[in-house]
């Protein structure tokens, strides 16, 4: 009886009414010592079901028992299916019968312990065990799923209140030629989220025949992802003099006004506003924060590039076409070479 | 408080006939870029006559008699091209250097590329250099050479001078980063901060587009924006157009720089600050500074970004040599070769200071013993006169400080002015004519 509460598909139940038949068949042939005769019936007995069912019993059934609609030549392809009796009547060969009776057991062999083999791999797959480890596997599956919405959802929430954070302060207050207080909030907490949420995927251990090129590429891949955040944290740090000489400039254009002593010539304000923003930008320059920034830039380009490099060589290598470390290893002995040459002319007096 | 009234009417006119201005230039401006316009630059005639790998070396056609004795040889950067020099005619400094008759050398180093990466400081100053050094030696049969050198060409020429002094008349430096403990120059700022080995690892040379990208980043207002709104105020005259796009020519035909010379200069100069503590090793031997014995002359801008004159000026202290003149201009790096207020003081200075010491010290015509014949013959001269025979033999030193240097151990720490023209010579031992001559 099948139990719905703790098998509610009856996966469970099917595979051991299964496997109980597929027992008892092989225990009623062994009996009778003749494993060809097993087979023989096995395959021409109608296919028994382990789920009573019409449903499954039919398609099997038709499947074994129907001629086999083929254009091959030969006989034993055109009558029923039946494995048995091709085997017995093939000639395999056209060998003496002694030849012919001897493959045939031999084959009959192979097929009972290829048998035997799937009986004890079924064995195992029903055991309680391997099944509730297999149902527990694919009760993880939406579990998974979920985390990684979870998270990503979360990390962009974390991102836009990040901004929002930062649109705030910035319309709060702005201060003149000070870069003090550079808000680099939004890069970190993408930085930490891709460190904590998405690097991780890249980082998996591959395995296999292209673990190696598979591994090179996600390091690619990550190596960029690095990349492109230092950079746009670089460029946001040059825009921040942009943005803070409009507001300055409001403010001097302001205090004119205040003066009245507004100019008629847009060249006046094209001026001033020049050498506040070039005021801005030697100020920003010279703070550790983007000499700091300008050296993480560079470093996580080069290390993009690097990885770029070796994925490219990984494809180069099926190609005739010689990589670029086997080009710089030839240089380098040469160089080398000529080094040497140099110091020897230069200490024989140039006779060489 | 009365509220001023932005006049926005007169703004709007201003502006209405402003467009009207900028149309009228745009059509002029069109005339002129469709133009042929002259931007050729270095076209000063020259020979190679000699080349060695990518280096060639330029040997110019003399404009006049050859009046020095000994020969010249410019060594520019690897970092843009040497043609800065020789810009266009009536602002270059090798057509002054022709006009003045110095036999004039010049080393194009070249576009490195991927198979130079691994040539370093040794490969270029005591490989490169220094054959190109026997070769202008033999071909015109002296000793030794004058050598001048320009920013880092300047340094190669330092440490050149250090190593081989045997070889090195008189050496001139000119922009040239020395000493790299400060903070005034961006460039020594950044480059302290940089992961040297991450970058040519990975690329091997230090490409020139990521060079001139940093070369801009240094001042974006004036280089990136300013500098192409003027061009647009102008692009109807036809000869600051031809400048304009002269400048532009020279500025982006920047060769790559070969990699291990970039991460010796980063390292050993930059982060270590070795050249001028005389600690750096090139080809296994130490660069002492001390070993610079020969006249040096050291020329450097006063509004230099890339090269501040924190970075130049402490040479004159640190080589063995007496015989010292550091002066410095109201320029900047570039200005220094090419603007025309420069040209006046900058190549005619270098010519007539190389002709003062354009022959060995033993075989100069002594100003001294020239004065010292005419002491004798006024031996009989009273305490009175004593003083104004004083103020004759400073007078001497100020035109020759080597000459008043080598006879009298006077140390001449010519310190520039204000405009940096002007030069004093300041003495340090006793001047009176008697004890000159016991040092004699």
């Amino acid at each position: 009886m099948v139990d719905t509460a703790n098998d509610p598909l009856g996966i469970e139940s099917m595979i051991k009414t299964w496997t109980k038949s597929m027992n008892e068949l092989m225990a009623s042939q062994e009996k009778q010592g003749d494993i060809s005769q097993m087979l023989s019936t096995f395959f021409t007995q109608p296919f028994q079901s382990p789920f009573n069912s019409n449903a499954f019993e039919s398609p099997f059934n038709i499947m074994f028992k129907q001629p086999f609609s083929s254009d091959f030549s030969g006989e034993s392809y055109k009558n029923q299916f039946n494995w048995a009796s091709f085997l017995s009547n093939n000639n395999l060969g056209g060998d003496s019968s002694d030849n012919t009776t001897k493959k045939r057991k031999d084959v009959m062999a192979a097929m009972a312990n290829a048998m035997k083999n799937w009986l004890t791999m079924t064995n195992a797959m029903t055991s309680p065990e391997f099944t509730s480890a297999l149902f527990k596997g694919a009760g993880t599956m939406p579990e998974m799923l979920t985390n990684i919405a979870q998270s990503t959802i979360s990390g962009m929430t974390e991102i836009h209140q990040k901004m929002a954070e930062s649109v705030i302060r910035m319309s709060q207050s702005v201060q003149a030629y000070n870069f003090d207080d550079i808000d680099e909030n939004i890069f970190q907490a993408w930085a930490d989220i891709y460190e904590k949420e998405f690097r991780k995927f890249l980082r998996v251990p591959q395995l296999g025949l292209n673990r190696e090129y598979q591994e090179k590429i996600n390091d690619m891949v990550d190596k960029l992802n690095i990349a492109q955040t230092t950079m746009s944290e670089f460029m946001r740090l040059l825009y921040l003099p942009f943005q803070r000489s409009a507001f300055v400039m409001q403010e001097e254009i302001d205090k004119i006004v205040e003066k009245g002593e507004l100019s008629e010539d847009p060249q006046f304000y094209y001026q001033m506003w020049l050498k506040i923003l070039e005021g801005h930008f030697m100020t920003l320059f010279q703070t550790p924060e983007y000499v700091e920034t300008l050296g993480k830039t560079v470093e996580s380009m080069s290390q993009f590039t690097n990885a770029r490099e070796k994925v490219v060589e990984d494809m180069l290598k099926s190609l005739p076409i010689a990589s670029r470390s086997e080009i710089d290893d030839v240089a380098k002995e040469l160089h080398q070479l000529k080094k040497e040459i140099r110091y020897l002319k230069k200490n024989l007096g140039g006779k060489i | 408080m009365t509220k001023f009234k932005v006049p926005i009417d007169l703004i709007m006119s201003k502006v209405a006939s402003d467009a009207t201005k900028a149309r009228k230039k745009a059509t002029e401006a069109s005339e002129v870029l469709l133009s042929n316009l002259k931007t050729d630059i270095a076209q000063t005639p020259y020979d190679i006559v000699y080349q060695e790998d990518r280096v060639k070396l330029k040997h110019y056609k003399a404009t006049r008699k050859t009046e020095y004795k000994t020969p010249l040889l410019v060594v520019y950067a690897l970092i843009n091209r040497e043609t800065m020099l020789d810009l266009q005619p009536g602002r270059s400094v090798v057509e002054r250097f022709l006009d003045s008759g110095i036999d004039l050398y010049m080393i194009d180093w070249g576009y490195p590329t991927r198979k130079d990466r691994f040539l370093d400081f040794d490969d270029h100053i005591n490989g490169y250099m220094d054959n190109i050094i026997d070769f202008i030696r033999e071909k015109n049969n002296v000793p030794k050479l004058n050598l001048m050198g320009i920013c880092m060409g300047g340094a190669f020429s330092v440490i050149y001078s250090a190593l081989h002094p045997e070889k090195i008349r008189n050496l001139v430096t000119t922009v040239t980063p020395t000493s790299f403990d400060t903070n005034k120059g961006l460039l020594h700022l950044w480059m302290r901060n940089l992961d040297v080995d991450a970058v040519v690892n990975t690329y091997g040379n230090l490409s020139a587009d990521m060079m001139n990208f940093g070369f801009l980043l240094l001042n974006p207002a004036r280089l990136m924006i300013d500098k192409y709104v003027g061009f647009m105020e102008n692009m109807d005259n036809r000869d600051f157009v031809e400048n304009f796009i002269r400048m532009e020519k020279w500025i982006f035909d920047s060769p790559d720089l070969p990699g291990e010379v970039f991460r010796q200069f980063v390292k050993e100069c930059y982060q270590g600050n070795k050249l001028i503590q005389s600690k750096l090793e090139v080809g296994g031997r130490l660069v002492d500074l001390k070993n610079i014995t020969m006249p040096l002359l050291n020329i450097y801008g006063k509004f230099d970004h890339l090269v501040p004159p924190e970075a130049c000026n402490q040479l004159v202290k640190a080589v063995g040599s007496k015989d010292t003149e550091d002066i410095c201009l109201n320029t900047g790096h570039i200005g220094i070769y090419v603007s025309s207020k420069c040209q006046e003081a900058f190549a005619p200075k270098i010519a007539s200071w190389l002709k003062q010491r354009d022959e060995e010290p033993e075989k100069r015509p002594s100003s001294l013993d020239i004065l010292e014949n005419k002491l004798d013959r006024d031996s009989k001269l009273d305490s009175k006169d004593s003083v104004q025979t004083e103020k004759k033999l400073t007078s001497v030193k100020a035109i020759n400080p080597f000459m008043a240097a080598q006879n009298a151990k006077i140390t001449p720490t010519n310190k520039d002015t204000e405009k940096g023209k002007k030069i004093s010579t300041k003495t340090t031992s006793s001047t009176s004519a008697k004890n000159i001559k016991k040092n004699l």
